[in-house]
């Protein structure tokens, strides 16, 4: 088979690994009846509200209000679909979020973790979380991936080094320790003992929003001024994930770079006499790239759902909590979109790396 | 078979053992699993309900640290309880009246007022009275007797009484009152309703200057009446009904609430956190070691199948693979856990069905990552010469995957299932803080009840049950490190 057709057929795979994914989720919603019973709150709510105000006119007569009452709910089931079984409503909710025609936020509080108010679309709720994302876990892994690439290939020749030891003692350590644990014992010290960090962090909507406006009118003084604002949002949770999330880094790129330093090439170019610079760079970084990749973007691309549970812990307004919110409320549009999302992110960048690792390892296109 | 089982799991023992790492990790793990089946064998069986019930707590100090947060300079007033059935008391019989009086002492040397007064009373059956009575006096280290802080009365119905479960508190608006006649003072500094909010701290208090109120150190003396009524005047045989109904009563005590409690602390509702430490502690064990065992199976079998036999069944078996790979996990187990806790909201067995649920869902997204790595080894296996020969000997696809491929896996798999454990009890835990509970005492609970009640402000209530958390997973993943260092030789050192 040629390169080509490879990457096509992953192409299709991924493809239907994605339509799959966001069918299963509509599936779940819509089997388990958990939405149905949410619309069907509201659906009440909105009865009694009626039934309330019809009662409020002067001079009503019961049988009337009872009559008007059940019109309306039969009218209320109707729009809301419920008198066709969930597969009727779920699919065409499927397909328009296939075809990136979000439907509409159903719920208030799912909104409110954008700062919107009813009604709001699901995509303009999704993008109005993802930059608070990306301020905080999507840097965070990146000032970790930077760490990890620095250290790990200073420590992969001295194994069994005092270095070598802390590394992989703090590894097992941090790979232990639960990040949003570590988040309520951050949050225990720095916001609530020591004060130097907020206790609410719901505020950096607002710092967004004043820096982006700054952006867009060319205010630098107003720009640079709200990001040491964001600064003092930003910078506990960054050193939380940072804290957790680096020994594992350390960890797997040492596993990597150490499956490639007794290889017989890299011995026969110690043998040579090569400086070990040029050792790790040309023989061992080199082959080392394609899995290093690998983890980079996957870890990145992991990054833009959000991490739910620290996220819920900060109570930050990013993509993780507006996640948790859709679920706990029972929001099928915004589930459903941002499982599509997420997973075209995920099945995109693996499809890069399955482009990049015939760019970047000779082996493949043997 | 057997033997040459039993021969790796020497040898994984032994390599694991001679290492630092190994040693900790299997004396951690071996103290870990002792101690869950202590606790599995200890737990009472309606744990779970007397637990999330508020009534057996109601005599607990709420939010407290443990005893021990006073060598740090924490100031603690004392918890004082006293089982009142084997009490001994002073009887009293006067017409119709049957009176037990119980004296006791709670000695106050604190900084900090106790949280309060309560008695409790569970499983009392009194048959052929007329009314039950309680009265508790307090007389203070200043001499001075406090009447009637806690009053209680019942009648009874078609002569009898029955209290199943009860916990009796002051009337916080008559007992300021009271304090207020015994003590005119008071009402310079503060209202009637202030006193009635925080009856302890004007009960065991004292205005030291004009404006300020401190503990009366000292000995209280607490005196208990139980009075009870009968229909005619009261007989031996009447005397000995009451004594008999008393002692056999599930439970009555009398509590002066501090402020710590126990070993580790309690919650919100006085419930003890170091309970719930301890009886969590098996269930965060089977959801670790359950999600482990059972996606390692199914790992091992479906990579096995896919590279022994290659072809539409491997196409198949890797392509679902992606397709699990593709789902984002997380998302996906909070909305079956939601779902399903919607669906089981009433049902007594909604925590076990919950849990089966979750473990069920880690289960069936977890094995792809090793049905990969066992495919391709498998693969590489499979080329061997050793295995034509077995073929054309005769031997079966069965006997072949069993005798000589499994046992070249089994080392890299045994690392595989110790590290999958600890990311299920993290990923289980981390439910809880959301929220999704399933009415079981574990360790993500608390911490969950920490955020919501606790502020995040109580350290008694953060730390224990993540640093039991981080044990645990530390457990497994130094016996993966150990293990994985066993079987790869080149993690060790040159």
């Amino acid at each position: 088979m040629s390169i080509g057709i490879i990457i096509m057929r992953r192409a299709v795979f991924l493809a239907l690994a994605l339509i799959i994914a966001v069918f299963l989720t509509g599936f779940i919603i819509g089997a388990t009846g958990y939405v149905d019973n949410v619309v069907k709150a509201i659906i009440n709510e909105e009865v009694r509200a009626y039934r309330q105000a019809l009662s409020k006119m002067p001079n009503v007569n019961q049988s009337y209000v009872d009559k008007l009452t059940r019109s309306y709910q039969q009218m209320l089931v109707r729009t809301y679909g419920l008198d066709k079984p969930w597969i009727y409503r779920i699919i065409p909710l499927v397909y328009s979020t296939l075809i990136f025609k979000f439907g509409d936020v159903q719920q208030t509080s799912v909104a409110e973790v954008a700062g919107f108010q009813l009604p709001a679309k699901a995509s303009d709720v999704i993008l109005a979380c993802l930059p608070r994302t990306i301020v905080m876990i999507t840097v965070a892994e990146l000032i970790t991936i930077v760490l990890a690439l620095l250290i790990a290939p200073r420590i992969t020749f001295k194994i069994g080094s005092l270095a070598d030891r802390i590394a992989v003692i703090y590894a097992a350590l941090t790979n232990a320790i639960p990040v949003w644990w570590l988040a309520l014992v951050m949050i225990f010290i720095f916001s609530y003992r020591l004060g130097v960090a907020p206790q609410q962090f719901r505020g950096v909507i607002k710092v967004l929003s004043t820096m982006s406006s700054a952006f867009m009118a060319g205010n630098a003084v107003s720009f640079f001024s709200s990001f040491g604002n964001l600064l003092s949002y930003v910078w506990l949770p960054i050193l939380t994930i940072v804290i957790t999330l680096l020994g594992p880094w350390i960890y797997s790129t040492r596993a990597m770079l150490l499956r490639i330093v007794r290889e017989d090439f890299v011995l026969a170019a110690v043998a040579r006499g090569l400086p070990q610079k040029v050792v790790l760079r040309k023989y061992i970084l080199r082959p080392a790239l394609s899995p290093i990749m690998t983890s980079v973007l996957l870890g990145l691309a992991g990054t833009l759902g959000g991490y739910i549970i620290t996220e819920s812990v900060f109570d930050w307004p990013g993509m993780g909590t507006l996640y948790y919110q859709a679920i706990a409320s029972g929001d099928p549009a915004t589930i459903l979109g941002l499982t599509y999302i997420l997973t075209l992110v995920y099945v995109v960048a693996r499809f890069i790396l399955e482009v990049l690792y015939v760019a970047l390892d000779p082996r493949v296109r043997l | 078979m057997m033997d040459r089982f039993k021969a790796f799991l020497y040898a994984i023992k032994s390599e694991v053992w001679s290492q630092s790492s190994g040693k900790a990790a299997l004396t951690l793990l071996s103290f870990l699993i002792i101690l869950s089946i202590v606790s599995a064998i200890m737990l009472p069986p309606n744990f779970v309900s007397v637990w999330n019930d508020p009534k057996p707590w109601g005599i607990k100090p709420k939010d407290a640290p443990p005893q021990w947060a006073a060598f740090f300079g924490y100031s603690c007033a004392p918890h004082y309880e006293a089982d009142l059935r084997g009490f001994r008391y002073v009887l009293g019989i006067s017409g119709n009246e049957v009176s037990l009086k119980y004296t006791l002492t709670y000695n106050l040397n604190s900084k900090s007022f106790p949280q309060g007064i309560a008695i409790k009373i569970d499983g009392l059956s009194l048959v052929g009275v007329q009314s039950f009575r309680i009265v508790l006096n307090i007389t203070r280290p200043d001499g001075v007797t406090v009447p009637a802080v806690l009053t209680y009365l019942t009648t009874a119905t078609n002569g009898s009484i029955a209290i199943t479960s009860i916990v009796l508190n002051p009337d916080t608006m008559k007992l300021a009152g009271t304090l207020i006649t015994l003590y005119p003072q008071l009402l310079s500094v503060v209202n009637l309703n202030d006193i009635a909010m925080n009856y302890p701290t004007y009960l065991f208090g004292t205005l030291t200057n004009t404006s300020r109120i401190s503990p009366l150190n000292g000995l209280y003396r607490l005196e208990l009446l139980v009075i009870i009524a009968v229909p005619r005047i009261a007989t031996a045989a009447d005397v000995n009904n009451i004594v008999n109904a008393f002692r056999d009563s599930q439970d009555f005590r009398v509590a002066v609430i501090g402020t710590c409690y126990g070993v580790l602390g309690t919650d919100y509702r006085g419930r003890d956190i170091g309970l719930a430490l301890f009886f969590g502690l098996p269930i965060a064990l089977l959801i670790g070691i359950g999600t482990a065992v059972l996606t390692t199976l199914i790992g091992l079998f479906a990579g096995l199948v896919s590279g022994y036999y290659g072809g539409a069944i491997d196409e198949s078996i890797q392509r679902f693979i992606d397709v699990l790979g593709s789902i984002p996990l997380l998302p996906i187990l909070i909305l079956i856990a939601v779902a399903v806790q919607q669906a089981y909201g009433a049902n007594p067995y909604k925590p076990i069905i919950m849990l089966l649920v979750i473990l069920g869902t880690l289960v069936v997204f977890g094995w792809g990552g090793l049905a990969i790595v066992v495919r391709s080894m498998t693969l590489s296996i499979k080329s061997e010469a050793y295995i034509e020969a077995a073929k054309v000997a005769g031997a079966s696809n069965w006997w072949i995957m069993v005798k000589h491929i499994i046992p070249q896996l089994l080392p890299y798999i045994a690392a595989q299932m110790v590290y999958s454990a600890p990311s299920a009890i993290l990923t289980e835990a981390g439910l809880s803080i959301l929220g999704i509970q399933h009415g079981l005492p574990t360790w993500g609970g608390i911490l969950a009840d920490a955020r919501i009640y606790g502020n995040v402000s109580y350290w008694w209530w953060i730390f224990p049950p993540g640093i039991a958390i981080s044990v645990t997973s530390l457990t497994f993943v130094l016996l993966g490190l150990s293990l994985e260092r066993a079987v790869e030789p080149r993690l060790r050192r040159v």
